[in-house]
């Protein structure tokens, strides 16, 4: 990639900064793009960095320790280690860490695909049960047998009202 | 005869019927992950709470509309060789054998579609079809997951999509792969070019078969890495366009070894033909180069027409747990050599008829 004089994107016309060059037997074809779109079409070439790389990246000293995810329990030095985050409440709890890593890996940090779209009663229901396997969980954790029969008997009633019928299953 | 074992001697079903591009590649696949909201990520969780959600998980799984007749599979249920053959049928990954516990698969009465439960995240929608065709694979598997998240809480966000325990498949989750056969490139030599040129654009390439000594039977498998920003139709869209050039540049070498080389290719794919034909012992290893050689020779119109969707299930069969859950027996590598051998004479007998014909 070169960075001679600036030259209109030819996808979106904003001013470009990188001039692509494709080579296709003997022809050579250039195109001038700028960083967004070069990274929406895939054609900006980087390392995606992994956890342990993205480190260095970080501040050296964090505006504030985000200390354990109130979900999981789990730090960030876990989650640099394994290259996983322990729950889906860490990318809220290490917003700040993940986020630039994200954008290191993808080029972007917006989604355009499907969604999880919440509608109506059954969505509703859904987040109720969710919310109750979240405390299950936590009295689980805290050995709170007590509590944690209560909540799978919760979640079971939850699950009773218009479920479509679990069958058998097949688990072999 | 266990289920698996009537799988394991009959052929994928996805692997026949239309396949375009047959002659280059052998198969799509898409995968995504999903994972359920209040519940831990797999590498987080325990035993306990992960059997539970497994559990719970393959019984909703089995009752959802696409996934009619589907059977349920809990790992720590199955024999290591039965867990084997599911790897080798890319049904499961490696992560679900090295940890078992809490893990289950669900896969439907044509092996085309299937759930991992469990493995780096809860949900793991896989489908597959023959040839290249993802756009068929990846509706199959949005389909699939439109009917989950009816009846699940979604770990999701607006801004990072589908949340998933490994930053680099946020997003849509989706990975989308192509299975090609490249052994005209290998031969003239431009296969290193070809492939830098798609790393560069950001799609990852290996070698399917086999670990870091290169790709056996010049097999590889091209998948896209970005998951966040572009659509699912996008992502496999621009997967689809690249794996067109590489394809390309593969008819491209084809043609080029019709004059140039034709005597060695002659006789390699010929040799290929004798051997499968008539060997005694064969290795794995040594079965996919020869396999591979028979494809090339076929397609290059060398040896007579064979069936590339048979070719493909020949690939399948001459695994290792796959020949010893068709007989109901573990082996020894000896007496796998031996029935993977007896395997490929077989087929390749009745094939012969063709070449008797056609000499």
């Amino acid at each position: 990639m070169s960075q001679p004089e600036a030259a209109p994107c030819t996808a979106c016309g904003a001013p470009a900064e990188i001039q692509f060059s494709e080579v296709d037997g003997a022809r050579v074809e250039k195109t001038w793009l700028c960083a967004s779109c070069a990274i929406g079409r895939g054609l900006l070439a980087w390392e995606p960095a992994a956890p342990e790389e993205a480190a260095p990246a970080a501040p050296a000293a964090p505006a504030e320790d985000p200390g354990r995810c109130p979900g999981c329990g789990t730090g960030l030095e876990a989650i640099r280690r394994s290259g996983r985050v322990g729950c889906a409440r860490c990318y809220a709890t290490f917003e700040q860490q993940l986020l630039p890593l994200v954008e290191r890996v993808h080029g972007t940090l917006v989604h355009h695909g499907m969604e999880a779209v919440a509608v109506g009663e059954k969505a509703r229901r859904r987040e109720e049960i969710a919310q109750l396997q979240r405390d299950l969980q936590d009295a689980v954790e805290r050995e709170d047998f007590e509590g944690a029969a209560r909540l799978r008997d919760a979640i079971r009633r939850h699950r009773g009202g218009g479920d479509p019928g679990r069958g058998a299953g097949g688990t072999a | 005869m266990s289920a698996l074992q009537q799988m394991a001697r009959r052929a994928a079903p996805w692997l026949g019927g239309d396949a375009p591009q047959r002659d280059i590649v052998l198969s799509s696949r898409v995968r995504l992950a999903r994972n359920v909201e209040g519940w831990r990520f797999t590498h987080s969780n325990g035993d306990a709470q992960l059997r539970e959600l497994r559990d719970e998980l393959v019984e909703l799984l089995v009752e959802l509309p696409s996934l009619a007749g589907a059977r349920g599979y809990d790992m720590e249920r199955l024999s290591e060789l039965e867990r084997r053959f599911l790897l080798e049928r890319h049904l499961v990954s490696v992560d679900l054998l090295r940890h078992a516990n809490g893990r289950g698969v669900v896969v439907d009465g044509a092996e085309s579609l299937g759930v991992m439960v469990n493995e780096e995240d809860h949900l793991r929608v896989q489908a597959f079809c023959a040839g290249l065709d993802p756009g068929r694979a990846l509706r199959a598997a949005l389909g699939l997951a439109s009917e989950l998240q009816e009846e699940l809480p979604l770990a999701f966000s607006e801004r990072l999509g589908y949340l998933t325990a490994c930053p680099t498949n946020v997003g849509t989750g989706l990975r989308a792969s192509i299975l090609v056969h490249l052994p005209a490139l290998g031969i003239t030599g431009d296969m290193e070019r070809v492939l830098n040129g798609l790393r560069r654009l950001n799609f990852t390439v290996r070698g399917f078969y086999g670990e870091g000594s290169g790709a056996m039977g010049s097999l590889f498998q091209v998948s896209n890495s970005v998951t966040l920003g572009p659509s699912e139709e996008e992502i496999v869209a621009e997967l689809l366009e690249h794996t067109g050039q590489v394809i390309a540049c593969e008819r491209a070498a084809r043609e080029a070894l019709h004059g140039a080389r034709r005597a060695s290719l002659e006789d390699r794919a010929w040799r290929a033909w004798g051997q499968l034909r008539h060997a005694r012992l064969l290795p794995t290893r040594e079965a996919f180069e020869l396999l591979g050689d028979v494809r090339l020779g076929t397609t290059m119109g060398i040896l007579p027409a064979l069936d590339e969707a048979q070719l493909n299930v020949l690939l399948m069969g001459v695994q290792s747990a796959h020949l010893q859950v068709a007989a109901g027996a573990a082996m020894d590598a000896g007496e796998r050599d031996a029935a993977r051998a007896r395997y490929l004479r077989g087929w390749f007998a009745r094939a012969a008829h063709g070449e008797d014909a056609g000499e």
